[in-house]
């Protein structure tokens, strides 16, 4: 299929229509959006005191908001490209993902915030998985769609099922060290379905839930307090008792505790912590198992989850536009001002550790928001941040993954910027207590200058990455990027200052060794021979010298990378791609440009080592080949 | 009408009709594109004020509405039967009729890779217009056009007898 297909196909579009007018109703939604966001700027906390206990009449009272000061300012430290997440746990190991989606589960390295593992687990346990629990030692998996509780060695990384949870469905899975619990519906019960040590294949009882036969749990947490569950439907509150297993507590309540929409449960610090949304609202019930009392408070956004660090209760909370993330203190209900984020958030969850909030949002991203000054949160020096809609670098290496950042050197050979490893010739500006320093290769020109010559224009949007890299220029996909020398993002600085600084500082790893790698050989003219196929594209013939099909050769990727054109020694080459081509943007020397050697293996066959340092199997073809032109 | 309001106006006239076909070329249904289609222009109408720069509303309300489609999509789950169920609704005088089956194929690729080619090849707009509507670089946007030429080339090599 090339172009033309493609436009033609396109073209069947023309038949739809939109009506001539645009709808009133859709006026005023998009005034109503405006008032709302507005409105948003400002912070509306209601906080409501109640007391409940087994039968007890509740009694609602309000007061005025008590906002604290707003403390340590989290910060987001880094975001990654994670896919469709539907879950997501923290343990010793790192942060787990539950990708349901593509049927994997991902652990995320809380040093470099980059995806270490993603292990396949949808052909051991029949479907995706939409929750995760994490303890050190396990990792419970929910398979949902199966009826199955699956488990994974963290130690391994093997994947087996742990087990069949009947016919019924189930919506939420907790765990701790002793037993993994699933709630379930049709009937409603809950269901311990392993012991501590022991993984049995089926369920060892079922406890039925207190509540009436119509009652549904949606939600369990477990932990120092006990196992809970949430009666989304009735808005019961329930408790298994660890001796004998039988419900210890019922809790009705559903004007205190659920207020309709998403529900969700947490627990700790003593508490039982219930959440459920409203409209535009979500309300917090602390439930104290000791005495009964429930207090709640109401803050703006909807469909909240929580999570529970060291000294607070954690809310996500979401517009259509923002995920607000609001810091609980547990004994005073007091709140911060939430720390907003653009997005969407509207299937998020949340977890805690590392120091840190990791938050799942715009349907395939993961942020770490760094909470605690105290523990060391470590940024992520290798991967860029994905930031807006712009596109993601890949997180499985350094800079040279990235197929935006990989560009650096190319800026370096074309446009005359060196990378020396001294300061001796750099450009040092002060900017207040940020020791910042620019290159160039005469070490004596504005960047603005050296910019201009080489046909850089500023960019509207600047790219920002998580170690404060700004890319500030660009020019026919060759980019200028800038950064701190201490990592400080430079996005605190003056423009004044920004705008005159370029940075060669941060040094591209080339991971292929090229050392012993004979020259790469010249073509041996520089008319390429082509011509137009009937079907638009082009047969091209190739143009490199024979070399003697021994030893290494440097080779430059063209343009558009090794799946356009290889052309070397007299042929072009077939590049195989790997089985997990196409995942992610890993192996951008696919796609573009790349410098790496080319190894003969035979007569036919040779090893591409890529800068990257992966090697691409090459086979070679005989006589010209066809292709689309490289845009 | 306030000022808001006439720049909403404004943008449907001029970009109402694509929204629809992107909307349609995202979800494969003509009500879900129209539904989609409405949300986006009452997102991108809450916000018209506060863009900086007005030319890039249409950008915004293209990634908007990229967006809702993947939010509607996995709400769904429905993308991995698009193709075939769009083989199987394809009713006279619809869009699809004129199609030689080529639209169901692109609407098997991701959603990113059906929004470049849309705009780079059903509104001509240039590597850099497209990179500039979906806030994104012109090296992804020329790597995501080369991706979906891949994949639907192999998709038509694996339909092949």
């Amino acid at each position: 299929m090339n172009e033309n297909d493609i436009r033609k196909a396109l073209r069947s579009l023309d038949t739809i229509e939109a009506n001539g007018t645009l709808s009133p109703a859709i006026v005023r939604k998009a005034n109503r959006r405006r008032t709302l966001t507005a409105a948003l700027s400002g912070l509306g906390v209601v906080v409501l005191i109640a007391a409940a206990g087994l039968g007890a009449d509740s009694l609602l009272l309000s007061r005025e908001p008590q906002v604290q000061p707003a403390g340590p300012e989290p910060e987001v430290v880094a975001t990654i490209e994670v896919g469709r997440v539907m879950g997501l746990d923290a343990d010793r190991n790192g942060v787990w993902t539950a990708n349901y989606e593509d049927g994997t589960v991902g652990l995320i390295d809380p040093a470099t915030t980059e995806v270490l593992e993603r292990v396949e687990v949808d052909d051991v346990l029949g479907a995706g998985v939409s929750d995760v629990h994490a303890t050190d030692t396990d990792v419970w998996l929910a398979a949902s769609d199966n009826l199955a509780v699956g488990h994974l060695d963290p130690a391994t990384l093997q994947v087996s099922v742990a087990a069949d949870v009947g016919s019924s469905s189930f919506y939420d899975i907790s765990a701790d060290t002793k037993e993994v619990w699933v709630a379930q519906a049709d009937p409603p019960s809950f269901d311990p379905v392993t012991s501590h040590g022991t993984r049995i294949a089926s369920a060892a009882s079922v406890v039925p839930a207190p509540g009436g036969q119509f009652a549904t749990y949606s939600d369990i947490a477990s932990g120092d307090e006990g196992v809970w569950a949430l009666g989304e439907s009735e808005g019961s509150l329930a408790a298994i008792s660890p001796v004998d297993g039988e419900p210890r507590v019922a809790l009705t309540n559903d004007e205190l505790l659920v207020m309709g929409g998403q529900a969700d449960i947490a627990v700790g610090h003593g508490y039982v912590w219930v959440e459920s949304s409203g409209e535009a609202t979500t309300r917090v019930a602390r439930f104290d198992p000791a005495t009964s009392e429930i207090q709640a408070i109401t803050v703006d956004g909807q469909g909240g989850v929580m999570a529970v660090s060291g000294d607070a209760l954690w809310l996500l909370t979401h517009d259509d536009d923002h995920g607000l993330l609001w810091r609980i203190d547990p004994s005073t209900l007091d709140v911060a001002a939430p720390f907003q984020m653009n997005g969407e958030f509207q299937l998020a969850d949340i977890a805690y550790g590392f120091g840190s909030i990791w938050v799942t949002h715009d349907f395939e991203l993961l942020s770490r928001i760094a909470i605690e000054p105290g523990v060391e949160a470590p940024i992520a020096t290798a991967s860029p941040e994905h930031r807006g809609s712009g596109e993601v670098c890949d997180q499985g290496g350094p800079w040279i993954d990235c197929q935006e950042a990989r560009w650096l050197r190319r800026v370096v050979g074309e446009a005359g910027f060196e990378l020396i490893g001294d300061n001796a010739s750099a450009l040092e500006f002060a900017a207040g207590p940020y020791n910042l320093y620019g290159w160039n290769a005469a070490g004596d020109r504005p960047v603005e200058e050296v910019a201009s010559e080489e046909g850089y224009e500023p960019r509207d949007q600047i790219d920002a990455f998580s170690d404060g890299t700004r890319l500030l220029w660009a020019a026919q996909d060759l980019h200028i990027y800038l950064s701190s020398m201490d990592g400080t993002s430079v996005g605190e600085l003056p423009t004044s200052i920004i705008d005159r600084l370029i940075d060669a500082s941060r040094v591209v790893a080339r991971e292929a060794d090229l050392s012993g790698a004979k020259p790469q050989p010249t073509p041996t003219t520089d008319d390429q021979r082509s011509e137009q196929t009937d079907d638009g594209r082009v047969r091209v013939w190739p143009v490199t010298e024979d070399v003697v099909d021994e030893g290494k050769y440097l080779f430059e990727a063209p343009h558009c990378g090794l799946g356009w054109m290889i052309d070397f020694d007299g042929s072009f080459w077939d590049a195989t791609e790997p089985d997990d081509y196409g995942r992610g943007d890993n192996y951008p020397f696919f796609y573009n440009g790349d410098q790496g050697a080319i190894t003969f293996t035979g007569s036919n066959t040779a090893i591409y080592q890529a800068s990257t340092g992966e090697e691409i199997r090459l086979e070679r073809l005989s006589g010209p080949i066809v292709i689309d032109p490289c845009a | 009408m306030t000022k808001a309001d006439e720049r909403l106006v404004g943008l449907y006239a001029a970009h109402g009709s694509s929204a629809l076909r992107l909307a349609f070329l995202l979800t494969g249904d003509r009500h879900t594109a129209e539904d989609l289609t409405q949300e986006a222009f009452a997102r991108v109408g809450g916000r018209l004020m506060g863009l900086r720069d007005p030319e890039r509303a249409a950008g915004y309300l293209y990634r908007t509405l990229m967006n809702l489609a993947r939010g509607h999509g996995r709400r769904l789950q429905r993308d991995r039967n698009l193709a075939t169920r769009m083989a199987n609704e394809r009713p006279a005088g619809s869009a699809a009729a004129a199609d030689d089956g080529t639209l169901g194929l692109l609407l098997t690729l991701p959603l990113r890779q059906r929004t470049v080619l849309f705009l780079r090849h059903y509104l001509d707009m240039s590597e850099a217009d497209a990179a500039r509507h979906l806030d994104c670089s012109v090296a992804a946007v020329k790597s995501l056009t080369h991706r979906a030429s891949q994949s639907l080339r192999r998709n038509i090599e694996g339909e092949s007898p």
